[in-house]
């Protein structure tokens, strides 16, 4: 590493500045913050002049989407469960929201339970608290297990991760059977499949009452996608041919090959080039012209696709990708990343430096 | 090369071993002499060169005489006591025209040998030992332990390579060259260096003739055994090895730190060879022989060659010999052969408790699990500041306190307190298990079996102590440690009960 920067001036004075800096604040390099390294190795651009916001304004917060949910959290940090357990039993037959609601409370649940037993005391036997435990238990075994590399988790995460989500599975099951119409626990299912290696069949059975109840669940579709990557229980080819078949089904779903392509980009780079990709993405930004950056998905599919596109070369219509998502760095790809706001203003310096030179693909007319 | 040719090569290194060390002390002290005559102040300044070395040589042919001064092992048997096993080692030696040991000694150890007390690299015999391991003994037959006491006979008794022996007993000598020089002081390193390097090139030469020793002995051991007998000896050797290593290190020894012994040890390894459970284990071994590792210097040919060889030979033993157990060849065997064994594990042997064997396994797994309930006990005691005890267990779990009774950090930082006390479930439910299971064994309801394997089972008087539902419940997040207390109330178990060690 040390010795490719010999070959690469302008890093090696990055380097050099940022040794400087620690020296500076008695640290190792290491440890500087990542807002000073920031400050000297992001590409010096000008956002202003490209009708950018101002690099300083970027954040990795989400705006509010859902009052209702947002005022149901802060009542449950209080210890109230019963406005929460009344909006999870609303959401009954709003599936996609269904789903980010059970999961929200769910993530609150998994670090302190104390409300849910107050609910199961109060409402023994309400089939919507099933519901959220089975989901609870799932983001409770991967707090169990972290997200550290298998070499570096214990003996005693990995046995607390397996029966937690063995749990997880009958608590799902008794969910599914109380709510038949509910497409939810199907999806909690779906989720616990990558932890428990669910084998193939197991997870195409579980897949099919997913879409027996909902054929257009959002974040199933997301949990499948996983499944079927290269790094769980599946292949770069099994993912992006489980994506395409998702595209095809609904234009909402066009960036899922987007996501399997970036899945794939560490052992296959190439996939970004081919052609089901491209035109998934081509007829992405189709689609997304007529659209805002107002939902967290939104950003989502803008994130994927300005990610696409630099890949492909097409810094100028990443740019305005970037124009459109504003300042908020909160959705995929960024998010994958320790520092998502760091990650969204390397990508989008980079692509304004090369649309300047006039490097890649200009946009074409639309 | 003619195998009596390389012995002569042999033998003349092992006395150029002596002529290159007497010679370069010679050789320095003359030049010392030389010079502190004629040029007394350069005499003065070599002496600090020439005084080390030839203090790290004379010390390094030292080496070479100085036996270890342990104590040689085993129990020694004289032909008063053992007349059969006597007479038929003397038959043996008479037979290959050896002369017959001058002691025999019983080990602990799955091992046979002839080994001689020699002075000068081996050019002279002091004193000639045989030893034979107490477990081939008990798992032989007569047939086979004169295949195994021939081959090692065999090495003293090659008449056509009369220098050979001594070639053989030099090696041995050869792998001590230096083994005495002090390894901090660079002189004596170097002298050593130069030792080894010589006793290397000699145990190089040699190797061709160890090895065709190791076949002749071979080939002597199938004369008198027969080739039937004899390589049946070497596919039970390994067999009889991994028997008694899993019967010392599982059975022997299992409570040995608590002060406990076996009363008989070959009773038991006895009933650990012909156990169902080991059948098939060892019937893989001796259908597949491997060889043990006996380090770099060795020169026994591969099991599987040897074993070829002597069936190649086709020889019918010479009559006169049993099909009996060799055991039957010794007067009042037990004691013997148990002797050995104490005489074998460390001084305080001695001192130890005996007991038979069902106790012994039962303190055994005791111990360790006594040893599996401690950190819970103590964890229980610091949370709710009460003594350790199975009762301050149950109170920390009725308090709610189960989150502090576990020691493991779950492996996101970001995980509240309820992942923490889902991993103190999975940590405490077998030590909470553990700590009930010996407090049944403790009040003569239960205890712990051991197979020959070194499987312990933990074995109750009925069904009634079947805890796993009032374990499950007393751990549940919502659960109780009623049902627990009432079972072990029932069961005569003292509140404040803590296990002894």
């Amino acid at each position: 590493m040390v010795l490719s920067l010999l070959f690469k001036p302008k890093e090696l004075i990055a380097v050099i500045r940022l040794m400087r800096e620690a020296k500076r604040l008695g640290m190792e390099i290491d440890e500087l913050p990542p807002e000073v390294v920031a400050a000297h190795v992001l590409p010096k651009t000008h956002p202003e002049r490209y009708g950018l916001v101002p690099d300083a304004d970027v954040t990795s917060t989400s705006p509010i989407e859902d009052l209702a949910l947002a005022a149901v959290k802060d009542d449950v940090r209080a210890g109230n469960w019963e406005n929460a357990a009344d909006l999870v039993t609303a959401t009954l037959g709003d599936w996609d929201r269904r789903e980010r609601v059970v999961w929200a409370l769910a993530d609150l649940a998994a670090k302190d339970d104390t409300w849910m037993s107050a609910w199961q005391a109060a409402r023994p036997g309400d089939p919507h608290w099933i519901v959220v435990h089975a989901k609870a238990l799932v983001a409770l075994a991967w707090d169990i297990r972290g997200n550290a590399a298998a070499s570096e988790t214990t003996r005693e995460q990995f046995e607390g991760f397996h029966r937690v989500l063995f749990e997880a599975r009958e608590a799902a099951t008794v969910a599914a059977s109380v709510l038949p119409d509910d497409p939810t626990p199907w999806n909690t299912m779906l989720t616990l499949a990558r932890g428990l290696q669910m084998p193939h069949d197991e997870f195409r059975a579980v897949w099919a009452e997913l879409m027996a109840r909902d054929p257009l669940h959002h974040n199933g579709h997301l949990q499948a996608l996983q499944y079927w990557c290269r790094k769980w229980h599946g292949s770069n080819e099994l993912a992006l041919e489980f994506a395409l078949e998702a595209a095809a089904k609904s234009p909402k779903f066009l960036a899922w090959p987007l996501q399997a392509a970036y899945e794939a980009d560490s052992t296959d780079p190439e996939m970004w080039k081919s052609p089901a990709v491209v035109a998934s993405l081509d007829a992405l930004l189709d689609r997304l012209a007529d659209e805002g950056a107002d939902t967290y998905a939104l950003r989502d599919d803008r994130g994927y696709a300005a990610f696409a596109l630099m890949q492909l070369q097409r810094f100028e219509e990443a740019v305005g990708q970037f124009r459109a998502l504003g300042a908020l760095a909160d959705a995929g790809p960024w998010d994958y990343y320790e520092v998502p706001r760091l990650t969204f203003l390397a990508q989008r310096g980079v692509a304004v430096q090369k649309m300047a030179k006039g490097k890649g693909i200009k946009a074409p007319v639309r | 090369m003619r195998v009596s040719i390389r012995a002569a090569i042999a033998v003349a290194l092992l006395v150029g071993f002596y002529v290159l060390a007497v010679g370069l002390i010679g050789g320095l002290l003359a030049l010392e002499t030389f010079a502190l005559i004629n040029r007394p102040f350069v005499g003065l300044k070599l002496a600090l060169l020439v005084v080390p070395v030839v203090f790290a040589l004379v010390k390094g042919l030292v080496s070479l005489e100085r036996r270890e001064t342990e104590e040689v092992p085993g129990t020694l048997v004289t032909p008063a006591d053992q007349p059969a096993l006597w007479d038929l080692v003397r038959r043996l030696a008479a037979d290959l025209g050896t002369r017959p040991p001058d002691e025999i000694r019983i080990l602990a150890a799955v091992n046979a040998g002839v080994a001689e007390d020699t002075r000068f690299l081996g050019l002279r015999v002091l004193k000639r030992r045989m030893f034979i391991g107490a477990p081939l003994l008990t798992s032989l037959t007569e047939k086979q332990l004169i295949a195994v006491l021939a081959h090692e006979l065999g090495h003293y008794a090659n008449k056509d390579t009369r220098l050979a022996g001594v070639v053989v007993s030099g090696r041995a000598a050869m792998l001590r060259a230096g083994s005495h020089m002090n390894a901090e002081h660079w002189f004596q390193r170097l002298i050593a260096k130069l030792f080894q390097g010589y006793a290397k090139l000699y145990l190089r030469v040699s190797q061709a003739i160890s090895r065709r020793q190791e076949f002749a002995a071979d080939r002597f051991s199938a004369q008198l055994a027969g080739s039937s007998a004899a390589s049946s000896a070497l596919r039970e050797l390994p067999v009889i090895d991994a028997a008694w290593d899993l019967f010392t290190d599982r059975h022997l020894t299992v409570a040995w730190d608590l002060g406990y012994l076996p009363t008989t040890f070959f009773e038991g390894f006895a009933r650990l060879r012909t156990s169902p459970e080991l059948h098939e284990e060892l019937e893989e071994i001796r259908q597949h022989p491997s060889d043990p590792d006996r380090g770099p210097y060795d020169s026994h040919p591969p099991l599987k060659e040897r074993i070829a060889a002597i069936d190649a030979l086709a020889l019918e033993p010479e009559s006169g010999w049993g099909d009996r157990p060799a055991v039957e060849l010794l007067t009042d065997p037990m004691p013997l052969l148990d002797s050995a064994v104490l005489n074998s594990l460390k001084s305080d042997a001695h001192a130890k408790q005996r007991v038979d064997w069902a106790t012994l396994s039962h303190i055994g797994a005791r111990a360790r699990v006594v040893h599996g309930t401690e950190r819970l006990l103590n964890a229980a005691a610091a949370a709710m500041n009460q003594p350790p005890s199975l009762t301050t267990v149950l109170n920390a779990l009725d308090a709610g306190r189960l989150a502090d009774l576990g020691s493991y950090t779950p492996g996101n930082k970001n995980a509240g307190v309820r992942a923490r006390r889902e991993m103190a479930r999975g940590e405490v439910l077998p030590e909470l298990s553990a700590l009930v299971a010996l407090a049944f064994s403790d009040a003569g309801l239960a205890r712990w079996e051991l197979d020959w394997l070194g499987r312990t089972t933990f074995v109750t008087s009925s069904d009634d102590f079947d805890m796993a539902t009032h374990l499950d419940t007393a751990v549940s997040d919502h659960g109780s440690t009623e049902g627990l207390r009432t079972a072990l109330a029932m069961a005569g178990v003292a509140p404040d009960y803590r296990p002894a060690h």
